[in-house]
């Protein structure tokens, strides 16, 4: 946390190291949890990006109330619900938009997750979106129920109550998968 | 899966596959956008802040000398509440006495968003002014030091962070505009500086026991955002000295007022070297050979033929440029009718493009004029889509950006008097870019444009290194222009260093004055266009580029992009398009 602070401070002076070091602490997870949200690792990209850019042009005025990697996990979260809505206002089914996104040359673009993690997010993908991201933001995030109860609206009790059936749903679709697998 | 236990350790590890590629490619470009925004920052800072606060002592001490003079021409003596009882001449004879000046000036008090202001309390600099020899010395309470030797030309800086001086050899030149004398830099900070000053007060008084005149300007540039300054000197009365200075700048854009002081006095000696000026004798040293690009009367004559074609193209037309490299980059438009103009911008990185996207795309661009337009509209109009709107309206420069999610952002306006804004990209930037008449350009003949029967310029650029990094290494770029064309740019290449945003300097193993002697990008206009009055103008133009790989490995010259320009003339501008008022409200 007081690292963190003095990050900003630097950051807010334009220092480039405060920014790669703040970038390198926490872009791992931010990418993570916007692929995991949109499930699209092109956007994903384009959304830690333009968190970043955002936090870059209002570095003077910046005043850090909480913790820094909640606050970007908030505006990652802000920023991919907005797409999402903008993709359904275009009538453009999410899994479809991911699939052409997939459909392109790049490495990068065949597999979001590795190997091991590929059937987990498969998964995940047809959690509910809000039981998804209360997941990602407590487990991946270590964000507490209370922090994503306010990001969400809603009580503590539905916070946990999401996270709750979430990872419930998540074991039942993994022992499927495992079950057809050992069956095939 | 076998358990939930394993299942969260699994969320708890979850990272995206590659991502150090991602993570390299992100963090570059949010680098280039930070240095951007330091850059613009500093651009906006400057303003009255450069000519007063930043300027060498003795300037800061002639602005008192020239306040009087000023407020005698402009108010042709009508100014008669204590007016002193001195002039230029007595003060400048006065300082041209003194050996040395000497200034130290200190930040006083801050209010408002103090974050903003570049000195905390109780920081600011100190200075030296040599007449003989020239030399002015600044040394901030960062441990920054600055020491210029005017006779030799020579800057030295010194930056305590990467314990770097770096040199920087001006090329002599009988252009070179330098102070001879103090009187000089009086003459000329007079021409600099007469318009500036809005309100001038004097009043008399006592400083330490000592008979003052208290001289108090007013400079108000907020109406253009730029910083409100009341600057007042305390003047000798006796041996026409200044001896102390106030500065109050408030800026409304960022909120914040500084009040500095500083105190003047006039020592028999100063540092000789920038190592008596403090900074340690263990520092590495680092050499720039700078180019002169002071103004060269005679490339004036030499390049009207071109400035001339370049004045005379259309004026009323719509230009649509289609942006394409291994994807569709961008779609410009640009409507300009005299000196107003307005761009319209739809930039396609930065959001995701599927490859439904394109499809859809390339159906709905279609392959000419109207069709371009057509979608410019719609898509411009749609929600989920970027657009950035500029306005100039031969004054001033409008810009608003819409984000994808509709919200419009809406920037300060800025006062931009002499020359269209670069950023509007009309027919002048694709076919005849600026080229300044300056002491690092001159004309030469190569191969190429012998074959080709081909004017060409070259432009030299120094290094550019900036707190111990490395920003730009010598470089130079030959433009060729084709007189059967209207004296068009058809080919600009470029030779210099392939560097990341930035370096290290002490990671830069070449040397930062040599120029490469291999092309690092051509650009050339490969299909030409010609209006109906005769006028040719570039129709495709093709950028071939080296570039980087992500361990920072050169790549081969290879094409990089293709613009495509449809170009209307004479035509129908839909009503109100360059009214600024037209612009869309901002959200929030």
């Amino acid at each position: 946390m007081l690292e963190d602070r003095l990050l900003i401070w630097k950051f807010k002076g334009g220092s480039n190291e405060a920014l790669c070091r703040i970038y390198r602490k926490y872009g791992d997870y931010l990418l993570a949890l916007a692929a995991a949200l949109l499930q699209d690792v092109n956007t994903a990209e384009d959304v830690v990006h333009d968190v970043f850019c955002k936090f870059i042009e209002s570095r003077e005025k910046f005043k850090l109330a909480g913790s820094l990697k909640s606050f970007l996990a908030t505006c990652v979260v802000n920023l991919a619900r907005d797409i999402l809505r903008a993709r359904k206002l275009q009538n453009c089914d999410l899994d479809e938009a991911a699939a052409t996104a997939l459909d392109t040359n790049e490495p990068e673009h065949y597999a979001i997750f590795g190997e091991e993690a590929r059937n987990l997010n498969h998964a995940m993908a047809q959690l509910a979106y809000e039981q998804r991201e209360v997941i990602m933001l407590h487990l991946r995030g270590g964000m507490k129920f209370r922090e994503i109860a306010g990001l969400q609206g809603i009580s503590i009790n539905t916070a946990k109550s999401r996270y709750r059936y979430g990872l419930k749903k998540l074991q039942t679709l993994l022992s499927d998968k495992e079950k057809k697998n050992e069956i095939s | 899966m076998k358990s939930a236990k394993n299942m969260k350790q699994s969320i708890r590890k979850l990272a995206v596959e590659s991502s150090s590629q991602i993570h390299d490619r992100i963090l570059d470009k949010l680098l280039r956008t930070l240095d951007e925004s330091k850059r613009q920052t500093t651009v906006e800072q400057a303003n009255i802040w450069r000519i007063i606060m930043k300027s060498k002592v003795s300037k800061i001490a002639a602005a008192a000398a020239i306040i009087i003079v000023v407020t005698m021409i402009l108010h042709n003596g009508s100014v008669d509440m204590a007016r002193p009882a001195f002039g230029i001449d007595d003060i400048t004879a006065a300082m041209q006495k003194a050996e040395w000046v000497h200034c130290t000036m200190t930040l006083e008090e801050l209010s408002g968003n103090t974050d903003a202001s570049p000195f905390g309390i109780g920081e600011g600099w100190e200075s030296w002014q040599s007449i003989h020899p020239l030399l002015s010395i600044e040394k901030h309470s960062n441990g920054k030091i600055f020491f210029t030797e005017t006779d030799t030309a020579k800057t030295f800086r010194y930056d305590p962070e990467t314990n770097i001086i770096t040199v920087v050899y001006e090329v002599p030149s009988a252009s070179r505009e330098t102070y001879t004398s103090i009187s000089d830099m009086f003459n000329k900070t007079l021409n600099d500086l007469k318009k500036q000053f809005d309100k001038v007060k004097y009043e008399k008084g006592v400083f330490e026991g000592r008979p003052v005149t208290t001289i108090s300007v007013d400079v108000d540039y907020t109406s253009e955002g730029g910083l409100h300054s009341i600057i007042s000197f305390i003047v000798d009365s006796e041996t026409y000295l200044p001896i102390k200075m106030n500065v109050q700048q408030t800026s409304l854009k960022k909120n914040l007022t500084v009040k500095m002081t500083g105190i003047f006095d006039y020592p028999n000696t100063g540092p000789k070297d920038i190592y008596e000026a403090g900074a340690p004798r263990d520092a590495q040293v680092i050499r720039i050979e700078a180019v002169n690009d002071r103004d060269n009367p005679e490339l004036i004559e030499v390049l009207k033929p071109y400035n001339t074609a370049r004045e005379n193209l259309i004026s009323d037309y719509i230009l649509i440029t289609y942006e394409r490299g291994s994807s569709l980059r961008r779609i410009f438009v640009t409507y300009n009718q005299g000196r107003k103009q307005r761009g319209e911008y739809h930039p396609f990185w930065g959001q995701a493009v599927t490859n439904d996207d394109l499809i859809a795309f390339k159906k709905a661009l279609g392959d000419g004029f109207e069709s371009l337009l057509m979608w410019s509209r719609d898509y411009g109009n749609s929600k989920g889509k970027n657009l950035g709107i500029d306005i100039y309206d031969g004054e001033y420069f409008y810009r608003a950006d819409k984000h994808p999610l509709g919200k419009w952002t809406i920037h300060d306006k800025k006062y931009w008097p002499d020359t269209n804004p670069v950023s509007l990209e009309d027919l002048s930037d694709w076919g005849w870019p600026d080229i300044p008449p300056k002491n690092n350009v001159r004309q030469i003949e190569n191969d190429y444009s012998k074959e080709n029967d081909l004017i060409a310029f070259v432009i030299i650029l120094e290094p550019n290194i900036s707190n111990g990094k490395l920003y730009r290494a010598a470089q130079k770029a030959i433009y060729y222009l084709d007189p059967s064309r209207d004296y068009m740019c058809v080919r600009k290449e470029e030779f210099h260093h392939m560097i990341r945003s930035s370096i290290e300097i002490k990671n830069v193993d070449f040397d930062l004055n040599e120029i490469p002697d291999e092309l690092s990008s051509v650009r050339f206009v490969s299909e030409f266009g010609r209006i109906e009055n005769g006028q040719w103008y570039p129709k495709k133009i093709e950028t071939h580029s080296k570039s980087l790989d992500l361990k920072g490995n050169e790549k081969p010259l290879s094409l990089s992009c293709i613009y495509t320009l449809y170009l209307k003339t004479n035509p129908v501008f839909p009503e109100g398009i360059f009214d600024p008022n037209n612009l869309p409200m901002e959200d929030g």
